[in-house]
C-alpha cells in the first residue's frame, strides 16, 4: 500500500507533540469546567475547535508557504483596516473591543494580526535582505511590527501587542541584524516606558501595580494573582489529582479555563505535570528551530523562527503571569487553553512550519 | 517573484544565530521551571494551608437566646424566627456593572437608599464571604418577590435569624430590649468574644444576665467556591442555647398590678418580705418592646424618647419621688430608739404647728387634739411627727433613713438604679450653701422637703418592717436553667443590712400601719381585704409641679407577712384614694380573695 506523498513528509514528531498538548488541553478545561451548567459544554467546543484546527493544520501544511509570503502586504493592508474597524464596532468585552462576533467564534483579529505580521516581515526581511545588516534597514520591519502593535494597544489588549515585540527582535536577528543594533532598539523601546504609562487606561495600571503588589488589593485586583499562585503552589510536587483541585474545582480562579488554565494543570497534577508540559513545549520548540535552520530558504527559516518565536513568547507570557512573575495580561496558553482564535492561530502556525519542513533540504 | 536558496555559508551563520535563540529560550524555561520548584516544592506546604483557609469558611449559626420565665415557668420572652436579607461582597467583587445593577434592585424592592446599599456592600468586602445584612425581620411578600429575582441578584442571601418575642406585654423595663451591639459596647465587650453584629441586650435583665442569655455561637465549616455557593459541609462547631433565665416575678400578679395600674403614670412594686423576691414591678407608662426586637425604626425611637411621660425611664428605680407621710415609719423608728419619745408619748396637735413665726400645717385642719403615737401613725397626724422630728434632731433622722436603705441604691439586679437622697446638713450646706433650719428638720419628718426615694427602696422598707428587720436585697432571678430546665445557679437571698430598731419598736410600727388599714379612722381603708389583715402607711407626697403624688407602702398578712407592696402614683392626690386601693388588688389576687 502506497502512502501518499504529502503524508509521508509530515512531520511525525512535531505533529505528535501538538495532538498531545492539545489532549493535555481537554483534559484541563474539562477540569477547570466540568461542573459549571454554564461553561461544561465548552469542552465539547474546544474538541470541535481541536478538529477545525486540524483541518486548517492540513490546509496550511499543503499550500505552498512561498505563496502566503507573497500574499504578504495585502493581508497586512487588510489586516490593519480589520484592526480599525474592531475598535470602531467590536463587541465590548470586560472594557475593551477585540472581537468580531461572528457566531460559532468570536474572532479575534489581533491574533490574526500575529500571523500576519510574521508573514509580511518574512517578505520585507527577504526582499531586502542586503540592508539587514544596516540599523536603517530596521525601520521598515520595526514599523511593520508597531503600526499593528499601536492599533492593538488601542483596543486594548497591550498583552497580544506586546507579544509581537520578541517575534520582531528575533526576525531581525534572523535575518542578520547586528546585536548592538538590536540591542540599542530595545534600550530605546524601555525608555520610553513612561510615555506608555501614560497611554494606559486605568484598568491597565491597576493591572501593573497589581503586579507589583498583589497582596495590596487581596480582593480587588490582585484576586486572579494570588488565587493562581495559592492553585500552583498547594500542587506541589504531584498535585492534587485529576479533579481534585479545591481551587481550581471550586471556582477560586476566574477565567480559569482559558487564561489560567495553567494553574489547574499546576494545582492537579504538581511539579511532575508541569514539567512534563513544560518539556513538551520545549520539544516543540526546539524541533521548531531546528526546522527554521534546516529550511530551503530564508523566507522559510524567517517564518519558522518567527512562529515558534510567537508560540514560545505566549508560553512564557502565560506561564510567567499565572506563577506571578510577569503581570497579568490576556494571552492564553498555546493549546492549552480554551479559545477559538487561539487554538486555530497556533494550529495555523503548526500548519506552517510542516510545511517550512515539508520543503526542507535534505539532512 | 522572489526565490533565494541559502548558500551553505548563510546557513551556517543562521544556524549560529538560532542557536543563540534558543539558548535565550532554554534559560527563560529554566527560569520558570525554577519558579514552578520554587513555589510548589519549597513553598508548597505554605500554599496548601492558603488553599485550604481559602476555601474553608466558618458560616456562623446564631445561638437561641435563653428564655425569661416567670416563677411558675410560664414564659415571658422567647424567640420567634426572622428572616433576614444579606448580601455576601464576594460575587460582585468582579464585576462592577453587576454590583451596580443588584444594588439597584435591592434598593428598589426594599425601599432602601442606593447609596446606603454601596456603603454596607464596602464595608463587607474585606470578609466578602460574609453577608452583610441589609433588611431584618423581612415579610413574606418581599420574600417573594426576591426569590423571583433570584437569578438576577447574586450573593443575596436569606439569613435565618430569631428575634425576641413577648408572648405578653408585661414588666417591659425590667425585662428590657436588645439591640445590635454598639461601637462602644464592641470595644469593652470585644475582648469578651463579643463580635459584630451580635445581638446584645441593652437594658433591664437583657443587659444584666446577658452573658447568661446569649449562649455561644456555632457554625460550620463549609467549602465555598468562588460564587459563594456552599458545596460541602465540613465539621460542625455545635451552637450552645443561651441558658434561661426564670425570674422571682409572678406573671399572674404582674398582670394584676399592671391593671390596677392601669393610665395612671407610676409605680408599683411587690415583694416577698421573707427573701426579697421581687413579684411584681410595674413602671407606667411603658413602650412596646417588640418594636426593639429586631431593629426600631428612627421616628420610633424619637417618637419614645422624646414623650413627656418617659415611657423609656424605669420608674420603680429610677423614679425619685418625696416619700411623704410614709416616712413616719422612719421618724417613729428614729423616735423610739434615740429615746426621744415612748410608744406612750402624746403630743397636742392644734392643726397648725408654729416655728417663730412660720406655720406647719397639719393635714387635717381642725387638728387630731391630743394624740398618741399609735393614733399617729394611724391617722397620719403630721404635727405628731414634727414634734417627734425636732426632738430627735436631723442627724438621727439621716441615720435611721439611711439605716432604712433610703439614699442608697438597693443593689437589685436591674441597671441604672438611682440612689435617692436622704438630706443633712452638711448636704444642704453643700449643695444649698445654707444652713439646715428646723422647719427642714420639720418638714423631713414627715417625708417632704428634700427627701427622694424610689419605689423599689419603699418596699424594701416595707419588707423590712413586715420581716422584723431584716434588709433584703430585691432581686428578680430566681434561678438559671438550661435549655431541659436543670437548675444550673440559684443565688441565695442576701440580707444587705439589719434595722438598729429593738422588737419593741418594730411592733409599734407594725401595730399602727395594721390599724392604719383596718382601724376605723386609718387612712388606708381603702386597701383592706377581707380575710387577709393588711398592713399599711399611706403617703401624699408634695409636687411643686401639679397634683400630689399619691404613695402607699403595705405588707400582709399583718401577722406573718409574705407580701409587700409599694404603690407610687404620680398626680395621685392622696395616697390612701388612689395608691391603697391598687395594693388593695394585688393583695386579693396574691391570696386569691
Amino acid at each position: 500500500m502506497r502512502i501518499p506523498l504529502a503524508w509521508r513528509k509530515v512531520d511525525l514528531t512535531l505533529v505528535s507533540l501538538v495532538l498531545a498538548l492539545l489532549a493535555i488541553g481537554l483534559v484541563l478545561v474539562y477540569s477547570a469546567v466540568h461542573h459549571s451548567p454554564a461553561l461544561g459544554h465548552l469542552v465539547w467546543k474546544q474538541c470541535g475547535l481541536g478538529l477545525l484546527g486540524l483541518a486548517a493544520l492540513w490546509f496550511f501544511y499543503t499550500i505552498d508557504y512561498k505563496g502566503l509570503v507573497q500574499l504578504a502586504y495585502p493581508l497586512y493592508a487588510s489586516l490593519l483596516l480589520l484592526l480599525a474597524l474592531v475598535l470602531a464596532v467590536g463587541s465590548q468585552s470586560r472594557g475593551s473591543s477585540r472581537w468580531f462576533d461572528l457566531g460559532l467564534v468570536h474572532f479575534q483579529p489581533s491574533e490574526m494580526a500575529k500571523l500576519v505580521v510574521i508573514l509580511a516581515l518574512a517578505r520585507w526581511l527577504t526582499d531586502h535582505a542586503r540592508d539587514a545588516s544596516k540599523l536603517s534597514g530596521m525601520v521598515v520591519p520595526l514599523g511593520l511590527a508597531l503600526v499593528p502593535m499601536a492599533l492593538i494597544i488601542r483596543q486594548p489588549d497591550l498583552g497580544s501587542a506586546m507579544t509581537l515585540a520578541p517575534v520582531a527582535f528575533v526576525m531581525l536577528w534572523v535575518a542578520g541584524a547586528r546585536l548592538w543594533h538590536l540591542l540599542a532598539v530595545i534600550a530605546a523601546g524601555l525608555a520610553s516606558t513612561p510615555l506608555a504609562w501614560l497611554m494606559m487606561k486605568d484598568y491597565q495600571r491597576r493591572r501593573l501595580l497589581t503586579f507589583l503588589d498583589p497582596e495590596a488589593d487581596t480582593l480587588g485586583a490582585g484576586y486572579n494573582l494570588i488565587q493562581s499562585k495559592i492553585a500552583i503552589g498547594s500542587g506541589g510536587l504531584a498535585g492534587r489529582g485529576f479533579l481534585q483541585g479545591p481551587q481550581s474545582q471550586l471556582k477560586f480562579i476566574p477565567m480559569h479555563h482559558n487564561d489560567f488554565i495553567f494553574s489547574v494543570l499546576g494545582e492537579e497534577w504538581g511539579l511532575l505535570g508541569a514539567t512534563l508540559v513544560l518539556g513538551l513545549y520545549l520539544f516543540f520548540f526546539l524541533r521548531a528551530f531546528s526546522i527554521a535552520s534546516q529550511a530551503r530558504d530564508q523566507q522559510g527559516s524567517l517564518l519558522a523562527s518567527g512562529i515558534t518565536t510567537l508560540v514560545a513568547t505566549q508560553v512564557v507570557i502565560n506561564i510567567g503571569m499565572t506563577t506571578g512573575m510577569l503581570p497579568v495580561t490576556g494571552i492564553t496558553l498555546p493549546l492549552l487553553s480554551y479559545g477559538g482564535s487561539s487554538v486555530l492561530l497556533i494550529m495555523i502556525c503548526a500548519g506552517i512550519l510542516l510545511n517550512v519542513r515539508r520543503d526542507s533540504r535534505p539532512q | 517573484m522572489v526565490w533565494r536558496s541559502l548558500a551553505p555559508t548563510k546557513q551556517d551563520a543562521l544556524q549560529g544565530r538560532l542557536k543563540l535563540v534558543v539558548a535565550v529560550l532554554l534559560c527563560v524555561f529554566l527560569l520558570l521551571w525554577g519558579r514552578l520548584f520554587f513555589m510548589q516544592v519549597v513553598d508548597g506546604p505554605r500554599y496548601r494551608q492558603q488553599a485550604l483557609t481559602n476555601s474553608l469558611r466558618l458560616v456562623p449559626q446564631r445561638a437561641p437566646r435563653g428564655l425569661i420565665l416567670d416563677r411558675n415557668l410560664e414564659v415571658i420572652a422567647s424567640n420567634a424566627p426572622s428572616l433576614s436579607l444579606g448580601l455576601m461582597p464576594a460575587p460582585l467583587l468582579h464585576d462592577p456593572d453587576k454590583r451596580e445593577e443588584v444594588v439597584q434592585r435591592l434598593a428598589g424592592l426594599l425601599g432602601q437608599d442606593a447609596e446606603a446599599i454601596r456603603k454596607k456592600l464596602a464595608l463587607g468586602e474585606p470578609r466578602p464571604f460574609a453577608p452583610v445584612r441589609l433588611a431584618t425581620d423581612v415579610g413574606r411578600s418581599l420574600m417573594m418577590a426576591l426569590e423571583e429575582q433570584r437569578d438576577q441578584l447574586p450573593g443575596v442571601v436569606v439569613i435565618e435569624e430569631s428575634k425576641r418575642s413577648y408572648p405578653r406585654r408585661m414588666a417591659v423595663h425590667a425585662l428590657g430590649y436588645v439591640g445590635e451591639i454598639t461601637e462602644g459596647q464592641l470595644e469593652s465587650l470585644g475582648p469578651k468574644g463579643y463580635r459584630r453584629g451580635d445581638l446584645v441586650g441593652q437594658t433591664g435583665l437583657e443587659k444584666v444576665y446577658d452573658s447568661v442569655l446569649r449562649g455561644e455561637d456555632g457554625g460550620y465549616q463549609v467549602q465555598v467556591n468562588a460564587a459563594g455557593r456552599e458545596q460541602k459541609v465540613e465539621g460542625r462547631v455545635p451552637v450552645v442555647p443561651g441558658r434561661n433565665l426564670v425570674l422571682t416575678l409572678d406573671a399572674r400578679l404582674q398582670e394584676a398590678a399592671e391593671e390596677a395600674l392601669g393610665e395612671n403614670s407610676g409605680a408599683v412594686v411587690a415583694m416577698d418580705p421573707r427573701n426579697g423576691e421581687v413579684l411584681a414591678l410595674v413602671s407606667h407608662p411603658d413602650y412596646d418592646l417588640s418594636a426593639f426586637a429586631n431593629r426600631i425604626l428612627t421616628k420610633d425611637w424619637q417618637a419614645l424618647a422624646g414623650d413627656e411621660r418617659h415611657p423609656m425611664s424605669d420608674r420603680v428605680l429610677q423614679g425619685l419621688y418625696p416619700p411623704g407621710s410614709v416616712f413616719k415609719i422612719v421618724t417613729t423608728a428614729a423616735g423610739l430608739e434615740s429615746g426621744a419619745i415612748t410608744p406612750d408619748t402624746t403630743f397636742d396637735c392644734m392643726g397648725i404647728y408654729w416655728i417663730s413665726t412660720w406655720p406647719y400645717r397639719c393635714w387635717k385642719e381642725v387638728g387630731h387634739g391630743s394624740i398618741s403615737l399609735h393614733r399617729a401613725l394611724v391617722e397620719s397626724c403630721d404635727v405628731y411627727f414634727y414634734h417627734v422630728g425636732l426632738r430627735v434632731k436631723v442627724d438621727q433622722l439621716h441615720q435611721m433613713a439611711a439605716d432604712f436603705g433610703l439614699g442608697t441604691p438597693t443593689g437589685i439586679d436591674l441597671p441604672g438604679e438611682s440612689s435617692g437622697l436622704v438630706p443633712d446638713a452638711r448636704w444642704k450646706e453643700k449643695t444649698q450653701h445654707m444652713p439646715w433650719f428646723p422647719g427642714n428638720t420639720v418638714m423631713m419628718s414627715i417625708g417632704q422637703g428634700y427627701l427622694l426615694a424610689t419605689p423599689l427602696q419603699l418596699a424594701q422598707l416595707a419588707s423590712a418592717v413586715a420581716n422584723g428587720g431584716d434588709i433584703y436585697r430585691p432581686h428578680l432571678l430566681k434561678r438559671i436553667t438550661d435549655a431541659s430546665g436543670a437548675v444550673l445557679e440559684e443565688p441565695a437571698p442576701q440580707v444587705s443590712r439589719r434595722l438598729p430598731c429593738s422588737a419593741d419598736t418594730l411592733r409599734a410600727i407594725r401595730r399602727g400601719m395594721t390599724d392604719a388599714v383596718n382601724a376605723p379612722g386609718g387612712t388606708g381603708w381603702r386597701a383592706r381585704v377581707a380575710g387577709v389583715d393588711v398592713a399599711g402607711k399611706t403617703g401624699t407626697a408634695q409636687n411643686p409641679h401639679g397634683e400630689d403624688h399619691a404613695d402607699f407602702i403595705s405588707y400582709a398578712p399583718a401577722e406573718a407577712p409574705r407580701l409587700a407592696v409599694a404603690v407610687v402614683v404620680e398626680n395621685g392626690g392622696e395616697g390612701g384614694l388612689t395608691a391603697a386601693p391598687i395594693a388593695k388588688r394585688l393583695y386579693e389576687v396574691y391570696f386569691g380573695k
